[in-house]
């Protein structure tokens, strides 16, 4: 039997260059559920997205149950060369992930044909950070930490996102987000919310 | 794991090309040679030891400064970072970044080398004995260049640090090297066999080290 999916967090503290980043930090969050995290800029969102990732070191636990091979990531860095056409950057982080989906798959859903031979350095801001969705796509992955994923995004792409998100919470997923939107973004009705003060 | 690692090869070995920093290093190498018979001032052919030295000197300074972008860009624009959250075994993204490193830096160097050589001095006798040390050495540059390349990932004078850093470890490669290429009777090569040891022990060590300084430099 599948071990359901959950990440306990118990009293997470994290420190850079010897200061608290955020006060310790509870929380839990399972299958199926979307956590967002809110707070103002600098005070620690991406560092917990950071820790979770495995990516700092830090003090108190970090519990992932049920994780199934990777974790996927979203973050600032696009991970993208700016003289690498769409196409070599899907076809190679396909053969990275020797996934199944063909490319024809994810250039439908990403709307990509008028791009998909030109240089990344000849995409603006919110396609790039389009692109970064593509690794997502591609292996199936249980968990998702998204980093501000709609920042800088137009309307379209932020309701394929949503669509994105949605449908994999609906799979039995778990999605932690960071964000600045107020209000509601999505029509999920299992979140949580956490705000760093 | 096998795959992978083609895949990433040819993805590195592709982006060098793409960037135009494959050819700095070879270009470097000629410009640095040609400064030699310039500076002696003669039309004459150099000496022998001359030319050999000059070669082993040029080696050591392009691959000294072809250092730097080894892991650069892949650092910078994020890469490194998802290869380590999605589990990418770094091993074989290190290895695969020698491997590619070198042939940029270390192969045209081994083929050009002893044409070279035989240009400056008018002398092929020892054409063999450069082609095999170098072979051993080029390779050895790389891997010791590795983890202080990575080592130098967040620092802002990367540059300048890289080369007084990296200079010492490089001294007793080229000293062998030397040797190697000056011995008269080919019946005893103890040198080419230091050289062989440290390579068949850098190829395991260095890119070890260099997959942990990775690991720690991406906080």
């Amino acid at each position: 039997m599948k071990k359901k999916l959950s990440l306990t967090v118990t009293k997470l503290r994290c420190k850079r260059n010897s200061i608290s980043v955020f006060k310790p930090l509870s929380f839990k969050v399972s299958e199926g559920q979307m956590l967002i995290i809110k707070g103002k800029n600098g005070r620690g969102k991406t560092t917990l997205i950071h820790c979770l990732a495995g990516l700092l070191s830090y003090q108190g636990f970090v519990r992932w149950k049920g994780v199934e091979g990777k974790i996927g990531y979203i973050g600032h860095k696009f991970g993208l060369k700016e003289y690498e056409t769409v196409y070599d950057f899907i076809k190679f982080w396909k053969a990275v992930y020797s996934s199944k989906v063909s490319i024809e798959e994810v250039v439908e859903f990403f709307s990509l044909f008028n791009v998909l031979f030109s240089p990344i350095a000849f995409l603006s801001f919110g396609q790039k950070k389009k692109l970064t969705f593509v690794r997502l796509y591609f292996f199936n992955n249980n968990v998702w930490l998204l980093d501000e994923p709609f920042s800088g995004m137009d309307d379209n792409n932020r309701e394929l996102i949503v669509n994105m998100i949605e449908s994999h919470i609906l799979n039995k997923g778990m999605v932690v987000l960071s964000t600045h939107e107020k209000g509601r973004i999505l029509n999920i009705k299992n979140t949580k919310e956490l705000v760093i003060e | 794991m096998n795959n992978l690692f083609y895949i990433i090869l040819k993805k590195d070995f592709k982006d060098n090309l793409l960037s135009n920093k494959a050819w700095f290093t070879i270009s470097f190498f000629l410009l640095c040679l040609i400064i030699f018979p310039l500076a002696f001032g003669s039309s004459q052919y150099l000496e022998l030891n001359v030319s050999i030295s000059a070669i082993w000197i040029s080696t050591l300074f392009a691959n000294l400064i072809a250092l730097d972008h080894m892991y650069k860009e892949d650092y910078n624009d994020g890469t490194l970072l998802y290869y380590i959250v999605n589990k990418v075994p770094l091993v074989i993204v290190v290895y695969a970044k020698c491997l590619s490193h070198w042939l940029f830096s270390g192969l045209p160097i081994i083929l050009i080398a002893p044409l070279c050589s035989y240009v400056f001095s008018g002398y092929s006798e020892n054409n063999l004995n450069l082609f095999i040390s170098l072979i051993l050495a080029t390779p050895i540059f790389t891997l010791i260049g590795s983890p202080i390349a990575a080592l130098m990932l967040g620092s802002s004078l990367r540059g300048a640090a890289l080369t007084f850093i990296t200079l010492p470890f490089y001294l007793p490669i080229i000293i062998f090297g030397v040797m190697g290429t000056n011995i008269n009777n080919s019946n005893i090569n103890a040198e080419f066999y230091l050289l062989l040891a440290i390579l068949s022990i850098g190829m395991i060590f260095f890119p070890m080290i260099t997959v942990k300084i990775l690991k720690s430099i991406i906080n």
